[in-house]
């Protein structure tokens, strides 16, 4: 029993097979905790950089922090049925990527491609961050180690994802109707409690002044208009995870696209009334929240200035409904807010590796993005995501507010693309189609996602405009970037296949000679079985080559090679700066010369070891010569391997490892 | 090479020997050692002239066979050395500097010595 296989099976779980792979389908009531586990969470965190942003024109921002929830909740029922078009259209999980590759050509799907990739990533950072901030509500001893706590959440989420999907499913699934539920019962029981029984409910800032930072320009006309467009932008943050069902209709159980249209159909009911009901609340409690980094400060009933931000809004609300009544629903609340959180990440694991898959496939990111590990799960992307997002974190110090400004731009730019690329696609199904009936659906779903390209085309104009400068333009550098990158790794795929495909010039001649080499360095057991493989592989020639490094040495191996008695010659060659490598690459070069038809063919005698310090001992000279013959047309390199005792246990680890299930009882 | 005979380098030459490979600059000091030995570079020799080159033994096969072949290499090319009848030559070692002097012949596209007489340098 090997140590390492076992504690990966411990993390990892035991490896699923392709038969396997129908099993990580998942039922409605699972699917809805996946995938709208994002778009929900954001619901923690838009009113939060609402109000925040707000903040920046001091009390005056307030006044229209309600009317602000409203249209960022207009946006996503808008976005929320242009979408469940899109899944009914286009149900393999391409989602915005496929849509624009199938309707708008390569470049757009690119766009989309690297915008969404670059707000996966975002997504992981911005929901983890947000999440460890809710902590800070119940366990204070979290403030001062954001970032070290953040880290380590990402990397266990990505564990759990490494497992698979279907498994994380399943143990998402509780936390986030805990999550609905506790959140609506707050806002039920908050509004009930101020409307109906008339009790004033006020947070625990209500009472504390907002002041504009230092310097802001008083807020009226279009400084106010600025401030209220870029709380907007934040407060859009609210859509994101919107698109991750699109991207996720595969993993539905059958009939698929009515099952991933129906979780988008409650997704949208439930995140747009949570989002107004917290507006709602907020502005009824009076929440006052501040970013500290921006200079915007509260002023307390006596006259004091205070500089440190407050708790999150949930926080606040939380405290306020169930503080004086019934303080555990306070912490079901939070919790279930951080845990949420945490799963909004998890849909990016989800979300990310399929895409960077679909990305792969085209051949626009390396190959290995599109395989699957051994549990199904795409292992290569889900780590590299889990990478770039600890980058993220480190880098802006986990601050959701930071972060928030590179978000939204790139899930807006894939919203536009994608429902421009459904009304082409619609027009031309319009063209073909002649059942009246079907027709009249078309037309519905090309209205519909005219009005969603349309006003996501104008948030993603205000968000590009009252953002760029806070943060966005660094997102919209990531993109390029991604961009870029894609291009040119696609570029290069191809040119490799172009220079590697068989075309009836190709040359197909055999060559005429080949000639053998068996690289000697001692007369012992793997250099007679190279000579003995090289004999009966009957080159034209063969000649055993040893290269003389020390006088006594090579008499020695000359005479052991005498009385062993080969049948094959022996040619010592000097080496006059005592080294192996470059004498032997001259030698078999200056063999390569001679005719370009011949083939030179060079037999390497090389151990095969248990571990990986015995690597360091053994054919590093092999390893050397090998790599750089591989550059020399017309050469053949032969590794003639020789078994090591060791390596019989390297042998046992990897037939048990190739074993699918348990160990047999009797198999050694 | 002595300090007098590099100070003779034009400044161009030098700029030329900057660029070159080791492998070249080896070459033309072969060269230049056998040019001073008195012998013939074997890119002028010709076939069935009688020759002496000088050069370093880069091979020496060894076979079951009753002959001794070694390569020898000038700078300017590359000539093999035949003795028949003789399995080793404990002298003829690779690395070796030689002066050799014989018939030069042509043998399958490469050039040929049998038999000749050497002389060890170094």
């Amino acid at each position: 029993m090997n140590i390492y296989s076992a504690l990966k099976r411990v993390i990892v779980g035991r490896r699923l097979s392709n038969e396997q792979m129908g099993e990580t389908l998942l039922p409605k009531r699972l699917a809805l905790p996946v995938f709208a586990s994002d778009a929900l969470s954001s619901v923690a965190y838009a009113p939060d950089e609402i109000l925040i942003t707000l903040s920046l024109a001091g009390m005056t921002g307030y006044m229209f922090s309600w009317q602000i929830g409203v249209a960022v909740a207009v946006v996503v029922g808008v976005v929320v049925l242009s979408y469940r078009q899109t899944v009914h259209a286009y149900p393999t999980g391409g989602g915005d990527y496929e849509v624009a590759s199938a309707n708008l050509g390569n470049r757009s799907s690119l766009i989309v491609g690297s915008a969404l990739l670059v707000d996966y990533v975002l997504t992981v950072a911005v929901s983890v961050s947000a999440g460890v901030l809710n902590a800070r509500v119940i366990v204070p001893s979290v403030v001062g180690h954001e970032v070290a706590v953040a880290i380590v959440v990402i990397v266990l989420l990505a564990l759990m994802n490494l497992r698979g999907v279907r498994e994380s499913g399943a143990f998402f699934a509780f936390p986030t109707y805990i999550f609905m539920a506790s959140m609506f019962l707050m806002v039920g029981i908050g509004l009930f409690r101020i409307l109906v029984l008339d009790q004033p409910l006020a947070s625990e800032t209500a009472n504390l002044t907002v002041m504009a930072p230092d310097g802001s320009l008083e807020p009226v006309g279009w400084v106010l208009i600025a401030v209220m467009a870029r709380a907007f932008s934040s407060g859009c943050a609210a859509l994101t995870g919107v698109e991750a069902i699109s991207n996720g209709v595969p993993s539905f159980r059958p009939p698929k696209s009515r099952n991933a249209a129906s979780v988008l159909g409650m997704l949208g009911v439930i995140a747009i009334s949570l989002l107004v009901g917290i507006m709602v609340l907020a502005h009824l409690t009076q929440v006052r929240l501040i970013d500290e980094l921006t200079g915007a400060h509260y002023i307390d009933p006596d006259g004091n200035a205070i500089h440190s931000s407050a708790v999150t809004v949930t926080g606040q609300l939380a405290r306020v409904v169930f503080g004086d009544w019934f303080v555990p629903g306070v912490f079901i609340v939070v919790i279930s807010t951080v845990v949420i959180l945490f799963l909004a990440a998890n849909t990016a694991f989800n979300g990310f590796p399929s895409l960077a898959s679909i990305l792969a496939r085209d051949a626009y990111l390396p190959r290995q993005l599109h395989s699957r590990g051994d549990r199904l799960a795409y292992s290569n992307g889900i780590v590299t995501l889990a990478i770039t997002a600890i980058a993220l974190i480190w880098v802006f110090d986990a601050s959701v507010t930071s972060l928030i400004q590179l978000y939204v731009v790139g899930v807006f730019i894939s919203f536009t693309l994608g429902q421009i690329g459904m009304i082409r696609h619609w027009s031309r199904a319009l063209t073909t189609q002649t059942d009246r009936r079907v027709r009249r659906r078309m037309h519905r779903s090309r209205i519909i996602n005219t009005i969603g390209a349309g006003l996501t085309g104008l948030v993603l104009v205000v968000v590009l405009i009252s953002k760029f400068t806070h943060g966005a333009w660094l997102a919209l550098v990531s993109m390029a970037v991604m961009y870029l990158m894609m291009t040119f790794i696609r570029r290069h795929y191809e040119a490799v296949k172009e220079e590697v495909e068989l075309d009836e010039d190709s040359d197909r001649a055999l060559p005429s000679r080949v000639r053998g080499v068996v690289l000697v360095q001692h007369v012992n057991l793997p250099t007679a079985k190279a000579v003995a493989f090289a004999r009966a592989s009957r080159n034209t020639s063969l000649v055993g080559v040893l290269v003389a490094l020390e006088e006594e040495e090579t008499a020695q191996v000359v005479k052991d090679w005498n009385t062993e008695d080969f049948g094959v010659q022996l040619k010592v060659i000097a080496s006059p700066y005592r080294e192996i490598t470059t004498p032997f690459i001259r030698f078999v070069s200056e063999m390569r010369t001679e005719n370009p038809r011949d083939v030179v063919a060079v037999y390497i005698p090389e151990f095969v070891v248990g571990h990986w310090w015995e690597q360091v001992l053994h054919n590093q000279t092999a390893l050397l010569i090998r790599t750089r013959l591989h550059f020399m047309p017309g050469v053949m390199v032969i590794s003639v391997p020789y078994q090591l005792r060791s390596s019989k246990l390297a042998r046992e680890r990897a037939r048990a490892a190739s074993r699918p299930g348990r160990r047999t009882p009797g198999a050694r | 090479m002595t300090q007098e005979e590099r100070k003779r380098r034009s400044i161009g030459e030098r700029f030329r020997r900057f660029l070159s490979t080791a492998e070249q600059l080896e070459a033309e000091d072969l060269a230049d050692q056998s040019k001073r030995a008195g012998a013939v570079p074997l890119n002028e020799c010709l076939i069935r002239q009688k020759v002496t080159v000088r050069g370093t033994v880069t091979s020496v096969t060894a076979s079951n066979q009753s002959w001794l072949e070694a390569d020898l290499n000038d700078g300017t090319g590359t000539v093999s050395l035949i003795w028949m009848g003789r399995r080793r030559i404990e002298c003829i070692l690779p690395g070796r500097h030689l002066l050799v002097t014989g018939r030069l012949t042509e043998e399958d596209g490469r050039r040929v010595i049998f038999n000749p007489e050497f002389e060890v340098l170094s």
